[in-house]
């Protein structure tokens, strides 16, 4: 389990969080609606240990982070690295390096320790699951939007890859922020349906932001939307997503359509 | 449900793949490397306005009648400390470079940005302008003079890079964008003062400011060398030490704390290390420009940007040009020396700008 309990930020003189607490289990995969500027990526980085970690003089933030029952702050930042990936919205660019190698790179924090698997095997398994095998010699600094996504979930997974053995002993987190926002529609379903799949076999949680409604409907095992200083809904998709709580979530009328008795439904704006 | 996505079918050929990142093998590259230092080292040795054949060197060095010998003398006391002094010089430019680059992910990045060199020379002119009178009324001092000079460089260098350091940090916490302000803020000072300095100097005094401003190997001995190969040596392990976390660096700060890097540590180890490493040795050489820039860039556009690989590479490039030029120095214009400063500056700008020529496609142009 990854807990973030009592978090509280406040920032320009504004509360942006204040008490709020929210745990990903392994196993689950959990997305978060939300308008712009309500908080996602700032709830993303709590779960991700920024806050704890870094921030722990400042006042106006408080939180514990607890992985597997563990506060983080006992762990230190490369025992997390080895149980938690995030993949953060923006990444700046770098020098001109073939992608193999900067996937290669999730294997930081496991660099001490020693497995009969190589990590080179690791990164093309990684990147077949990403679909990026055809990347793989390819310059990081000449590829599209949507390329360097997938590369960048390929070093995400490599970071929290183990051994099949292993993997039900140390539940992990991923951690991802809009991880389809430059994707086409082939690649958004792909990327979101390899997750929803990891959680069950790899024994991973997942939490991910994305801004369309009919993609969490369809992969998410739970919701958590969010309004500004609260969260306005936190279950099961079927349960969540109504038009009304869509509609306190977003500020514009939306219609479901279909049943989810059905099939999954849709959302549109009404 | 997600029996609806098919898992792509992986294309395996063993043809050339589009838009693959080609670069030269690592193993040929360094050899032809070592090769070419060893090449250059022979030249430093036996060229010069004293000219040693090699046999002479052979002999000197198998310990034949050496105290007596011309050219053992030449050798041993000036060729010799010489070149190490280059070596080293060039060593600790390359590697601070290099770091420096990785850290601040700009290729444009130089070791002299965190004001260090420039806080040498200013440390520099101060000793020579301002203490250098005040301390000829006692007689003790003045004996000293030669040793308080690269002392007051130090001190220079360390306080100006001091100051980046405290404009560009708080809690501990370093803003990298805001140390490259910052440090063209405090060179742009330094060297103000430099050349208001300059204005009120004597011409003796003028004399010595323009060796700190323009830069030589021409004081190398082997107790300065005893004394600075400590600080140098000492930057270039604690740099060796963090490769894996600046390579890892290179995703951006956010995502390297993500991977597990402790980024705080790894950027006031690198700073430290640039700092110590290229403070003591422009204490005793004065400014030399480009080489932290020109050796890292050229290995990583050679060899790609793996800080263990462009560390070494670095080092060896940077000694390469440091003696290589340092020959040229003292050759071409001999029996008169031209400053090494001035001639790495000479040849490495166009030199770098042929590299920005080459290299503009990645700017879009």
């Amino acid at each position: 389990m990854l807990s973030l309990e009592n978090f509280h930020l406040s920032y320009l003189h504004a509360t942006l969080f204040n008490g709020f607490s929210l745990a990903v289990a392994p196993g689950e995969f959990v997305m978060v609606l939300g308008r712009n500027g309500v908080g996602k990526t700032t709830l993303l980085r709590a779960l991700a240990g920024d806050f704890a970690l870094e921030h722990a003089s400042r006042k106006d933030c408080r939180s514990t982070l607890r992985l597997n029952g563990t506060d983080v702050r006992q762990l230190g930042a490369r025992e997390l690295a080895r149980s938690r990936a995030v993949l953060a919205q923006h990444t700046p660019n770098t020098y001109p390096a073939r992608v193999e190698e900067v996937v290669r790179l999730g294997r930081y924090p496991h660099a001490d320790l020693t497995t009969p698997y190589p990590p080179d095997l690791i990164v093309s398994e990684m990147l077949a699951m990403a679909d990026a095998t055809t990347l793989a010699k390819r310059d990081i600094s000449r590829l599209s939007g949507g390329e360097f996504a997938r590369v960048q979930f390929a070093r995400a997974l490599t970071q929290i890859w183990l051994p099949a053995a292993e993997q039900a002993d140390s539940p992990r987190y991923l951690l991802l922020d809009e991880p389809t926002a430059a994707l086409d529609i082939a690649q958004q379903h792909r990327l979101f349906a390899t997750v929803r799949r990891l959680t069950r076999e790899w024994n991973i949680g997942a939490f991910a932001i994305s801004h369309d409604c009919n993609l969490v409907a369809r992969y998410a095992d739970r919701v958590v939307m969010l309004a500004p200083g609260s969260c306005l809904a936190n279950g099961a998709p079927k349960e969540v997503m109504t038009d009304s709580l869509l509609e306190q979530c977003y500020g514009l009328p939306m219609r479901l359509r279909g049943d989810w008795a059905e099939s999954i439904p849709y959302f549109e704006p009404a | 449900m997600e029996s609806i996505i098919h898992p792509a079918t992986v294309r395996k050929s063993t043809a050339r793949i589009p838009g693959e990142l080609r670069r030269l093998g690592i193993l040929p590259g360094f050899l032809l490397l070592g090769c070419l230092l060893a090449l250059a080292i022979i030249a430093a040795i036996c060229l010069g306005a004293y000219r040693i054949s090699p046999e002479a060197v052979w002999q000197t060095l198998l310990g034949g009648d050496a105290g007596a010998d011309r050219s053992a003398r030449v050798l041993i006391e000036l060729r010799l400390p010489r070149i190490a002094l280059g070596l080293l010089v060039g060593a600790g430019f390359g590697a601070a470079g290099s770091a420096m680059q990785a850290l601040l992910r700009n290729p444009l990045a130089d070791p002299g940005l965190i004001g260090v060199s420039s806080g040498a020379a200013l440390g520099a002119a101060i000793m020579i302008v301002i203490g250098a009178p005040l301390l000829a009324a006692i007689p003790a001092a003045s004996a000293g003079f030669a040793v308080l000079t690269p002392l007051a460089a130090f001190a220079g260098a360390l306080a100006v890079a001091l100051l980046v350091y405290r404009l560009a940090a708080a809690d501990g916490r370093v803003v990298l964008p805001l140390l490259l302000l910052a440090g063209v803020g405090a060179n742009a000072l330094a060297g103000a003062v430099i050349g208001l300095l300059s204005y009120v100097a004597s011409d003796t005094q003028l004399r010595s400011l323009t060796f700190w401003n323009l830069g030589s190997l021409a004081d190398a001995n082997w107790q300065t060398l005893g004394t600075i190969t400590i600080p140098v040596a000492l930057g270039i392990a604690m740099i060796a030490a963090h490769t894996r976390s600046l390579n890892a660096l290179q995703l951006g700060e956010t995502e390297a704390r993500h991977l597990g890097v402790p980024v705080r540590r790894v950027k006031h180890c690198v700073l430290l290390a640039a700092t110590l490493s290229v403070g003591a040795l422009v204490s005793c050489t004065g400014q030399i420009g480009f080489i932290g820039l020109v050796a890292p860039h050229c290995i990583r556009l050679l060899f790609g940007p793996d800080q263990r690989i462009l560390l070494p590479g670095s080092i060896l490039l940077g000694a390469l040009l440091v003696v290589s030029a340092d020959v040229a120095a003292r050759t071409l214009a001999a029996p008169t020396e031209i400053p090494l400063g001035v001639l790495t500056a000479l040849l490495g700008a166009p030199f770098f700008m042929l590299l920005i020529l080459h290299s503009r496609r990645q700017f879009g142009i």
